[in-house]
């Protein structure tokens, strides 16, 4: 409350005006009692002059001052007027207080000069003759017209000092009374005013400081309260806006966190402001650390710098892309734009940025399989043109060889028919159009059949084939599907397993799946090629893989089979021990999980 | 901010901006040395001469910032220290553009690739350089001695090279004066600038404690 300007800035003027209005008082009421006094001084003097007139103008004109000089001094006894006679020329006849042969000329005096000129005239000073200050009063005594000089009456000031003192002391306490009293219901007044509004300025700044939307301002019945109202409609009002913002914030981040994008936002000076959790995984951020500090100092790639930099030069939109170095390679495409900021001149820039490394993957796969089919249709081809052309040129009269060459041209054209059966089962799968024959399998039939068509290649290659298979394993697929799954798989195992090898394949239900094995003793794959020989026309080794007959898309459509029954495939390879394969089908409905092992 | 600390930080961004340089420089030499692509060449000498014209400004603005602010205390060694860094980026720049060099020549002279521990010295190099600058810009002591300890890897890597290409066949070949060991020749030649690189990482690794410390 002290220490409200709003209650000391009028205290102190009020005071000083009530203070300087006592001053003005005090010294003007003392002021005018002074005067007064000197006044009835004045009067006595006058009367004491004019009732001596008759003896002095008797005295002058008969020129004998024994008698006056007696009356004076019975005057001086009784009154202790001062009272002197003086000449026209200035002579002093007469004086109460001292020898008038003695006393010098009067001529100079200023009451007299005052009398001689108007009849009367007073002044005040010090007299050099009684060494004390005096009121004088003189009076022009005349005679038929004549001036015969002035009578002067003088009495000592001191009693009117003296009384002025006491006068203006009894003022000063007055005034001092009154001042103080002042003050104090100055101070009052402007307490009782001023204390709703500090207090109210002391309740707003806790709204602005502690809670938006707490009503203040109560208990006042003026203006006060009405100000009062206003504000808490207007705290309520931000509260409300406040409590939006807040939510509309959290939203965006929460967007913004959940978005698979980086979001990236920096100020003018370049500093990180905003990072969502995939920008920090993408360039290895600590959100929290890396927060505020500049951009070229955390994310140190030339491009991401480049596009800050002409997002906010010309305050445009911007697109880049960027190659992460650094196993695995990752591209991410970069959307600049620059973010208005209080400064007109000067941009914040926000990177939206997207990892493209699997559409860069799918595009490099596609352009590859293009690639592949042209090569792959092109080999039998070319041997096929080969061959006729040779024929035609003469080598069909050549009883040795034209049947061989003719059973070439067949040789290769099975093997081109294959390759484009496979490419339309392919792509059947790939879009799913082809696969609509969904029955109840039962897998163990399947494999039966499988088995018995492929025992005979087995058997030239002297490879063993050990079956441990569950009865009726039922699942729910298409028939043709599971054969060109089984088929794929046991034909890659044969084919792969040098002479005297063992392939073993089993089939089992295990936790609501059927389990699906196919295990050979073969010369294995790489753990560099394991992970993509399910890509199209992806041979780990190119030329062995010719000359047995693939096509090098089998292991794709078991893939996308596969997938399409809402199984799983794996693989586990160790070089020239062995490859494994494990397919996993989901059960039938229904069906018994224990099923006896044959 | 003072004008001192204003001027200071702008040096701190030049350098930082000569590092990603450095960096990206070694990153697309390393994968050249992968996919073999050669057209960089003239991107690459681009990206030199501006390094060599960014260690020129850098050095100027270091003597400039002595002589005039007369530097104390931490703020000295900062700026002590970022001379030697820049020669040492500088230094990388060149090895990226020899390392190209002598790809180019293998690939033309012979049928080499260059060998698998190639490849991986690169990536480690690059990690090391990349961590070494990181460690300097953050003041980090303890993970500027973990890059440091790599280059045991890389020099490890290098004499593996060394023993491998020049196995006794090749020498014999040479003493044959059969003419084909340029490929040999340039797996050694590459193996050691990255070596090199590695070293001028080492290089930026061991000004990082002078930051750190509290006392000279």
């Amino acid at each position: 409350m002290f220490t409200s300007r709003l209650f000391w800035k009028p205290f102190v003027y009020f005071s000083a005006l009530i203070v300087l209005v006592g001053f003005i008082g005090g010294y003007t009421t003392s002021q005018w009692q002074k005067e007064q006094l000197t006044d009835q001084l004045k009067q006595r003097l006058r009367n004491t002059a004019i009732s001596l007139e008759d003896v002095t103008k008797r005295s002058l004109l008969s020129g004998e001052f024994e008698d006056l000089q007696q009356v004076i001094q019975d005057i001086r006894t009784l009154t202790t007027t001062r009272i002197t006679v003086v000449a026209l020329d200035g002579v002093v006849y007469a004086d109460t207080h001292k020898n008038p042969n003695k006393m010098e000329n009067h001529a100079n005096r200023d009451e007299l000069i005052q009398a001689l000129r108007n009849r009367e005239g007073d002044s005040q000073r010090y007299s050099d003759t009684l060494n004390i200050s005096m009121l004088y009063y003189a009076f022009r005594i005349q005679h038929q017209g004549r001036t015969l000089g002035c009578v002067r009456c003088a009495l000592s000031t001191s009693q009117i000092d003296i009384q002025v003192a006491s006068i203006q002391a009894r003022i000063a306490e007055l005034v001092f009374i009154v001042v103080i009293t002042g003050l104090i219901v100055t101070g009052l007044v402007i307490f009782r005013m001023t204390r709703p509004v500090v207090r109210l300025i002391e309740e707003a700044r806790e709204l602005t400081t502690v809670q938006l939307g707490q009503t203040i301002g109560h208990g006042f019945d003026d203006e006060i309260s009405e100000l009062g109202r206003l504000l808490n409609e207007l705290s309520s009002a931000l509260a409300d806006r406040m409590a939006q913002l807040e939510q509309n914030h959290h939203e965006l981040l929460t967007v913004l966190e959940g978005m698979d994008e980086g979001v990236i936002a920096v100020d003018k000076n370049e500093c990180i402001r905003f990072a969502n959790e995939a920008v920090c995984e993408m360039f290895s951020l600590d959100l929290v650390e890396d927060q505020g500090r500049p951009i070229w100092e955390v994310i140190r790639n030339q491009m991401v710098q480049a596009i800050i930099n002409q997002a906010k030069k010309t305050n445009a939109h911007f697109r880049g892309e960027i190659e992460l170095l650094g196993p695995p390679t990752r591209y991410l495409a970069l959307n600049a734009s620059a973010i208005p900021t209080e400064d007109e001149d000067d941009f914040g820039v926000i990177i939206v940025i997207h990892d493209i490394t699997e559409v860069r993957r799918l595009e490099n796969l596609r352009r590859d399989f293009v690639a592949n089919v042209s090569h792959e249709l092109k080999t039998p081809l070319a041997s096929i043109q080969a061959y006729a052309e040779t024929l035609i040129d003469g080598a069909i009269e050549d009883q040795n060889n034209n049947r061989t060459f003719l059973g070439r041209i067949v040789e290769q054209s099975e093997r081109l028919n294959m390759l484009i059966q496979d490419l339309l089962s392919i792509a059947r799968v790939e879009s799913n159009t082809g696969i609509n024959e969904y029955s109840t399998v039962d897998v163990s039939d399947v494999l039966d059949r499988c088995i018995k068509y492929h025992q005979p290649r087995a058997g030239k290659k002297k490879i063993e084939i050990n079956v441990c298979a569950s009865n009726d394993v039922m699942i729910y697929a298409d028939t043709e599907g599971i054969r060109q799954i089984l088929d794929n798989l046991v034909d890659n195992a044969i084919k792969y397993t040098p002479e005297s090898g063992t392939v073993n394949v089993g089939l089992v239900i295990h936790d609501k799946q059927v389990v699906l094995k196919v295990q050979d003793s073969g010369i294995g794959i790489s753990e560099k090629h394991l992970q993509r020989i399910f890509e199209r026309f992806y041979r780990v080794d190119k030329a062995r893989s010719r000359e047995l007959g693939g096509t090098g898309l089998g292991l794709s459509i078991v893939k996308h089979l596969v997938n399409a029954f809402d199984g799983e495939i794996d693989v586990t390879s160790i070089l020239d021990q062995g490859t494994t394969f494990i397919v996993k089908l989901p059960l039938l409905e229904g069906m018994q999980t224990a099923v006896s092992v044959s | 901010m003072r004008r001192f600390d204003q001027e200071l930080s702008e040096l701190h961004h030049q350098l930082i901006e000569m590092g990603t340089l450095a960096e990206s420089m070694v990153s697309t030499t390393v994968r050249a040395l992968e996919d073999l692509t050669l057209n960089i060449e003239e991107s690459l000498q681009a990206s030199e001469d501006m390094l060599d014209e960014m260690q020129n400004t850098i050095d100027k603005e270091v003597v400039r910032i002595l002589t005039v602010y007369s530097p104390v205390a931490t703020d000295l060694r900062y700026v002590l220290t970022v001379s030697h860094v820049t020669s040492s980026l500088e230094r990388i720049g060149d090895q990226t553009t020899n390392v190209l060099r002598l790809l180019q020549l293998m690939m033309a002279r012979s049928a080499a690739k260059p060998e698998p521990r190639i490849i991986q010295m690169g990536m480690a190099v690059k990690e090391m350089l990349h961590g070494a600058i990181g460690s300097y810009i953050n003041r980090n002591a303890k993970e500027a001695e973990k890059y440091r300890n790599r280059d045991e890897y890389v020099d490890s890597l290098n004499d593996q090279i060394m023993r491998e290409v020049l196995s006794e066949e090749v020498a014999l070949e040479a003493l044959q004066g059969e003419p084909n060991i340029a490929g040999p020749l340039a797996q050694i030649l590459i193996a050691r600038s990255l070596e090199r690189i590695g070293d001028q990482a080492c290089n930026i690794c061991d000004q990082v404690p002078s930051l750190v410390a509290t006392h000279s």
